[in-house]
């Protein structure tokens, strides 16, 4: 018997133990659940909504003048929400919730978009990090690019460095990739009958009416005849015949004369693809009708991607050809909605990387009190005083295709980087609205007085970048620095009646 | 002197024990209710027919109270807290 004293307490504290354990777990799991159904649905209404509000026609029928950027409205939602536990100063742990959602609504689905709209209803997917709203571009309107072989093009890269390349060995580094589309842009070109002009590019899928295992002849180069098929079996590219097709199946377009990369005769008929090209000269060409709103889309600039094309115009002239295009470039904007292995640009958005600082000095604290404190003015008496007031700085990094402009400018001769103000106009460019970005750097660039200036050291007016949300506009990269500030905790009282209460 | 011992610790656990089943009752309920209800919640809003911007408010739901305990001034005794 005396082995057995209080076994069925003991039992009890034990068992009762693991129940409260379950217990627990399951609250913490009902809470996360609870998290991620209402972000889920507070995502898809927040961009039904973004739609809703775009697409509201003015009286005569004609889309707001702000364009319609968000008729097809995507949300992302991250939030670093605080995770139910018992610990001394109550939940301190974060968990990361992550939602997505979409919508359309079809008052403006089938508007027309022409070259006068396009520019300002460029697609715009809205980013919300901790209540910070990230309004990105997933397109690019560039007008009037002059494409030429002599300078090889206005799109960067302007020069091909004078040796290396094509390269082919994969994975490219991106000065490598930048080479292999500059040289591609440069020898793009043909010549027939005493007129040159830039070859446009596109992908023709098996079993199209366009798609050929041997190559077709091409008799009248340059006239509508011989649209979209450029490849001819008289074409010469870079010292590559297409007299047995390689062009067409040159899938990165890298073959030399030394290198024959095209693929295998034998494997053609089991491929999905091929290119196939046209002369960039004049709207009928290329199949661009505006009064019927086709707008085509083509390689045009050697990046092996393809964009949609809303005016042209060319100089055939052999001493001195050219083609100026204006284009939406999916690729252009702040995120690049086209990317692939063949991009020149890191991998966009939001990274793998987090970090989280939590600061609890200078007026922020994590605070026990224990013991008896006799008030005789208020006849209480403090047992416990349990506080927290702490800041978690919380870091995600954002990586951007490229900077449009919208968060920072761009640094011109000895003018810094500056933010670009919320709503207004920058150097020509629209800001995005709203802005959060608060620091703008160019790191490697150093300050007239030697400092070092990036998203982690110096400041600014708003004080130390490394509190702030901050572009480094040499790598692209957006360091979003959430703020949330975490105050709560409890104090048990008993007044001298002898009575628990709780305030 | 202990003939009554493992009376009192039955007594005693089961006291405990349905408190334990209590709360486990309301967690379980509180689970529950809490997702179906921001469902019915948000199937009801969508189908008010006023117009888009009411049919898609954000917060259009407010977290399901577990009262499983007192509830005192930290919630201003509405049992209710905005999500």
């Amino acid at each position: 018997m005396d082995e057995k004293k209080a076994q069925a307490a003991i039992e009890l504290a034990v068992f009762g133990a693991i129940l409260i354990f379950i217990l627990g777990t399951v609250i913490r799991s009902a809470v996360g659940n609870s998290y991620a159904q209402n972000q889920n649905l507070k995502a898809m209404r927040m961009a039904m909504l973004a739609s809703w509000n775009n697409s509201q026609a003015d009286f005569n029928g004609n889309p707001p003048s702000s364009g319609l950027p968000r008729n097809s409205a995507s949300i992302l939602f991250v939030e670093d929400r605080m995770s139910p536990d018992v610990t001394k100063y109550g939940p301190l742990d974060r968990s990361v919730e992550m939602a997505n959602g979409s919508g359309t609504f079809t008052y403006m689905l089938m508007y027309p978009i022409d070259a006068t709209d396009v520019g300002s209803s460029l697609p715009i997917m809205d980013v919300y990090i901790n209540g910070q709203q990230f309004p990105f571009t997933t397109a690019w309107f560039e007008q009037g690019v002059k494409i030429s072989p002599t300078t090889n093009s206005s799109i960067s890269p302007t020069t091909c460095s004078s040796t290396g390349g094509p390269y082919t060995v994969l994975p490219l580094t991106p000065a490598q990739c930048r080479q292999n589309q500059c040289l591609r842009n440069a020898r793009e070109w043909v010549t027939y009958g005493g007129q040159t002009y830039k070859l446009f590019y596109a992908q023709q899928v098996n079993s199209t009416p366009l798609f050929f295992l041997t190559p077709p002849p091409c008799g009248t180069h340059n006239t509508t005849a011989c649209k979209d098929r450029e490849l001819s079996s008289d074409a010469n590219l870079g010292g590559v015949s297409n007299a047995n097709g390689d062009l067409m199946f040159d899938l990165q377009r890298n073959s030399t004369s030394g290198n024959n990369l095209s693929v295998p005769t034998a494997l053609r008929p089991y491929m999905a693809w091929q290119w196939s090209a046209t002369a960039g000269t004049t709207a009928a060409m290329i199949g661009l009708d505006a009064d019927n709103q086709q707008y085509p889309s083509y390689d045009i600039d050697g990046r092996l991607k393809e964009v949609t094309i809303y005016n042209i115009s060319s100089s055939t002239n052999a001493n001195n050809p050219y083609v100026i295009v204006s284009y939406e470039d999916p690729a252009g904007g702040d995120i690049d909605s086209s990317w692939d292995s063949n991009s020149c640009t890191p991998k966009p958005g939001l990274q793998n990387d987090s970090q989280i600082y939590t600061v609890t000095q200078d007026g922020t604290y994590l605070q026990i009190k224990e013991g008896k404190l006799y008030n005789p003015e208020t006849d209480q008496v403090v047992r416990s005083v349990n506080k927290r007031d702490n800041v978690d700085l919380i870091q995600r990094e954002i990586q951007l295709s490229n900077n449009t402009g919208r968060f920072c400018s761009l640094p011109t001769g000895s003018q810094a980087t500056q933010v670009c103000p919320s709503g207004g106009v920058y150097q020509g460019v629209t800001c995005a609205s709203p802005n959060p970005v608060e620091a703008c750097v160019a790191s490697g660039v150093s300050a007239s007085n030697g400092s070092v200036n990036d998203c982690f050291n110096g400041s600014n007016a708003n004080g130390q970048n490394i509190k702030q949300t901050c572009m480094d506009v040499s790598t692209n990269m957006i360091y979003v620095r959430s703020r949330l500030n975490d105050r709560g905790g409890r104090f048990w009282i008993t007044d001298t009646s002898g009575q628990l209460g709780v305030q | 002197m202990k003939k009554a011992q493992s009376t009192v610790e039955f007594t005693f656990a089961m006291v405990v024990v349905v408190f334990l089943i209590y709360g486990m009752v309301r967690v379980f309920f509180w689970v529950g209710m809490d997702l179906a209800n921001r469902r019915v919640a948000q199937d009801n809003s969508l189908t008010d027919g006023i117009n888009a911007s009411v049919q898609l408010n954000p917060d259009f739901y407010r977290i399901q109270s577990m009262d499983a305990m007192y509830t005192g001034s930290i919630t201003n005794n509405s049992g209710t807290a905005t999500q």
